[in-house]
């Protein structure tokens, strides 16, 4: 029994974090389409990118290295942790940054057309775009 | 370094100053930023045009290194063959529709030229994020661009009047959906080979090809670059998001917004894992199954419907699979048919959409059926009209027949006739619907609301200059792409083909 | 507000999808690499060039600004481009919809006498906090080679100093609001001055952003790539500022706060 808990747990600290993001990212696509409001569909993609840039982060964690900024003289190159990830997660923050403040202004727009930002509600209006 | 080495990067670096000014000069005076961004795009056609033929006469592919970086440590330019037609294409299509929207833009300034500066700065981002996305090297800046062409196109797609908001919406969250899918696969590429560089990815494939994380890695790309081509069943956005969007912006995001992507998925599938045989075959099967639902899907879509748009939008879903089945067939032939449907296919639909927008523009016609002898009226959008929609059911000599003769000759060499049967079924059920639009044009009668405002202009030119050069252009290049097609082929395509597909 | 019908179908679904998700995900975590091995190919491939030579390179003690300004500088262009992009977006977006009308400065008094909000600690708080935030954002664009921070967080604390500026009605000395064209044209400019730092190298013999070739005086090469660096920064800030001032704007000047 502890035999299990122990590899359970050894699973949980090398690789359980993947687990866990592509859950988040799972949740955040289910919700994108079965929330009706649009407002919580806008925060399910939120969501759902965040979860991408934890996945991209944990590539870039190393066993007691220290974070990428050189403080004082330079240790090994296995001392800090892979710079990569974090550049390239730090254009996907802003890339969502800026999708969010677009499809915030669309709902302005939307709920200034149809009074209303309830998927349903606006169906029933006509509005469903086919 | 002189001036002709720095060609690759001239070609972005022209529009991004054009749009990034735009609003500062449209503060002094609309009409000279108006200008200042369609010379900037011509520029980028000319530069387009030389790196082009640098590329065919030296036969080999211009690496261009940003930031003096060596590859792997720096991003990449590459431009070879197939990219520099990709390239040219998208810079004739977006100069040819940024001059296609002036009139509508003079008519619709009012007051607030800021919109108007807005509306020009994202469709000029948008030919940046396109031409960027053809020549990049590199896989995360292939991302950085294609957001920036998803952004222009939820901007430009609201701007239309009615649904257009709703329909930039859905695009935004399903698209959304396809650049984080991308994202990760990207991500699943560095976990396995530690580099994000194109080429580099090539070079560490074979060793890594049998691990599962690279069928991880394909699974999510075909699906990211399902959405953004809109392959059926990903294709919930399109209908919505092609015909509600703004008259003049319309040709360039169902023209080449959809095909740029298709692109980037054959850099991805042929140059980088070319290598991983038994996996890629069962990945382009289900591509090809994909493709066929979406070619009769398409079809059979567009009989049902008379607005115009509509008609046009769920035909674009039917041509798109034919990309999808040319990618599946997998020999030369089929994947030279691919490419050479996305070219003609551009200028195709490119066309049919500038008629579309110039029949909003003079008449505000949107049903089919308020077209009645409108060729008396409107002879060059006619003839536009005539030879795009002939093109796409595939008569010679026009650019449409040969690619789907390349397709049939793929599939026949790999004996794979059903996609024949599907090819020709398609084009059978596009004669239809065209012909019957075809029909409402030459032999309705005469809408009497249209009759009337006929009578009322006295101008001698149908349309603005600005309108009907666009419209000439598309055609002529139908019929130029349909007669030297075998010179296109044979010298420009074929010798990258050859080094890209070595199996 | 659905019925239960529904909302039983979508606990169902939602479950489901988290069990298919998480086998999938222990199937897919076997071949991921372990979190923290020092030799996976993502921390040995290119990552070690880049931690051992920032330095020498680029003069930069934080690799990260190292590889997100120098190395990978294009990528960061073309990202500081998408914000600008966004901006336009909402602008263009929201410009159908009617403003609000503004208030004269009696109708601003008689509607914030009887609220807290507003009150004298809050305008002296703000005089006070105002300039310390923007002092901390130029020391933050400074600082971003040789420790944390760097561009974008710059501009985000400049526009975080605006953003107090409009939601505290301080109306008595009332601060101009910002129009929308002048914060746009500014955003355009600190985008444009990034894509200059870039161009300047072309005319002396470079590619383009090759720092290598800016023409400034500096001892060694790797002074060039910090003064080029700093440029990118510079321009960045700018634009993240104007963008973020630029969204806000669009909103504000639209919505009716009923309090």
């Amino acid at each position: 029994m502890t035999e299990i808990l122990k590899s359970v747990e050894y699973f949980l600290a090398d690789r359980g974090i993947y687990m866990l993001t592509l859950v988040l990212l799972a949740i955040g696509i289910y919700g994108m389409i079965a929330c009706s409001n649009y407002m919580k569909k806008l925060m399910c993609m939120n969501i759902m990118q965040v979860s991408i840039i934890f996945f991209f982060l944990t590539f870039g964690q190393k066993e007691g290295a220290t974070i990428p900024v050189l403080l004082n003289d330079f240790l090994s190159a296995d001392a800090y942790i892979n710079p990569v990830p974090h550049a390239l997660m730090l254009t996907a923050i802003v890339v969502s940054l800026g999708i969010t403040g677009v499809g915030l202004a669309l709902l302005m727009r939307i709920k200034d057309i149809y009074g209303t930002i309830e998927e349903s509600e606006i169906t029933g209006k006509g509005g469903n775009g086919k | 370094m002189s001036l002709m080495d720095h060609m690759p990067i001239l070609v972005i670096l022209f529009p991004l100053t054009a749009t990034l000014l735009c609003p500062l000069l449209s503060h002094f005076s609309m009409n000279i930023a108006k200008r200042i961004v369609i010379t900037a795009l011509f520029i980028s056609v000319i530069c387009s045009v030389v790196q082009l033929a640098q590329v065919v006469v030296s036969g080999q592919a211009i690496h261009y290194e940003l930031g003096g970086w060596k590859v792997p440590y720096g991003i990449e330019f590459v431009t070879d063959g197939l990219n520099g037609t990709v390239t040219l294409l998208v810079a004739v299509i977006s100069w040819t529709t940024a001059l296609f929207s002036s009139p509508f833009e003079k008519r619709e300034r009012g007051s607030n030229t800021l919109r108007s500066a807005g509306y020009y700065s994202m469709l000029s981002f948008l030919a940046v994020g396109l031409l960027g996305m053809s020549q990049t090297g590199d896989a995360f800046n292939l991302y950085v661009f294609m957001e920036i062409t998803a952004i222009s196109g939820y901007g430009l797609i609201a701007c239309g009047e009615g649904k257009g908001p709703i329909a930039a919406f859905r695009y935004l969250l399903t698209g959304t959906i396809g650049a984080s899918l991308y994202l990760l696969g990207v991500g699943f590429l560095y976990a396995a080979t530690g580099t994000l560089n194109m080429s580099d990815l090539a070079k560490y494939m074979p060793e890594v090809s049998d691990s599962p994380l690279i069928i991880f890695s394909i699974g999510c790309l075909i699906i990211g670059f399902g959405i953004k081509m809109a392959l059926f069943p990903l294709h919930g956005w399109q209908p919505a998001a092609h015909s509600y969007a703004h008259p003049a912006a319309d040709p360039m995001i169902a023209g080449i917004m959809i095909k740029v992507p298709a692109y980037a998925m054959l850099r991805f599938f042929f140059c980088i894992f070319k290598s991983t045989s038994p996996v890629m075959e069962t990945f382009l099967d289900v591509l090809g199954i994909m493709a066929v639902m979406g070619v009769l899907f398409g079809s059979l879509k567009a009989l049902r419907y008379d607005t115009y748009n509509k008609i046009l939008a769920y035909s674009s879903i039917g041509q798109v699979g034919y990309i999808a089945m040319g990618f599946a067939i997998g020999n030369m032939y089929g994947l030279l048919g691919a490419v050479l449907h996305i070219i003609s296919h551009a200028f195709m639909k490119a066309g049919l959409f500038y008629t579309s927008g110039a029949l909003k523009f003079r008449y505000d016609i949107h049903e089919t059926t308020q077209l009645g002898q409108i060729y008396r009226q409107m002879p060059a959008t006619s003839l536009t009209m005539t030879v795009c929609a002939l093109s796409m059911i595939g008569l010679p000599p026009f650019a449409g027949f040969f690619s789907k003769w390349y397709l049939a000759l793929g599939a026949i060499e790999n004996g794979q006739y059903g996609f024949v049967a599907v090819l020709i079924a398609s084009s059978l059920l596009s004669a239809i619907y065209f012909f019957r639009v075809l029909e409402k044009l030459y032999m309705d009668k005469k809408d009497e609301k249209i009759a009337e405002n006929a009578g009322r202009s006295n101008k001698k030119l149908e349309l603005p200059w600005q309108i009907i050069v666009p419209m000439l252009v598309a055609v002529a290049a139908v019929i130029l792409i349909g007669l030297f097609n075998s010179y296109i082929v044979g010298e420009v395509l074929k010798p990258t083909m050859t080094e890209v597909i070595l199996s | 507000m659905e019925n239960k019908k529904v909302m039983k179908k979508k606990t169902i679904g939602l479950i489901l999808v988290i069990i298919i998700v998480a086998i999938g995900a222990l199937r897919v975590g076997k071949e991921l690499p372990t979190i923290g091995d020092l030799n996976t190919p993502a921390n040995t491939n290119i990552s070690r060039y880049y931690i051992s030579n920032a330095e020498n390179d680029t003069h930069a003690q934080n690799i990260v600004t190292a590889v997100l300004a120098d190395y990978r500088g294009f990528d960061t262009l073309f990202e500081t481009c998408v914000l600008f992009l966004s901006g336009i977006a909402a602008m263009v977006i929201l410009s159908d919809k009617k403003k609000i009308p503004e208030k004269s400065r009696e109708e601003l008094l008689a509607y914030h006498k009887d609220s807290n909000f507003g009150s004298k600690l809050m305008d002296g708080a703000f005089r006070i906090v105002v300039p310390i935030i923007l002092i901390y954002a130029v020391y933050v664009l400074f600082h971003g080679e040789v420790s944390l921070g760097g561009g974008f967080q710059a501009g985000a604390l400049i526009a975080c100093a605006y953003l107090l500026n409009r939601i505290i009605p301080n109306f008595e000395n009332a601060f101009r609001k910002v129009k929308v064209e002048i914060s746009l044209i500014a955003a355009g400019i600190g985008a444009f001055f990034f894509v200059l730092t870039g161009f300047i190298p072309m005319l002396y013999g470079g590619r383009f952003m090759e720092f290598d070739h800016l023409p400034f005086h500096a001892d060694t090469l790797s002074d060039l790539h910090a003064d080029g660096i700093l440029m990118v920064e510079i321009g960045v800030t700018v634009c993240v500022a104007g963008v973020i001032i630029t969204i806000l704007e669009v909103v504000l000047e639209r919505t009716d706060f009923d309090d």
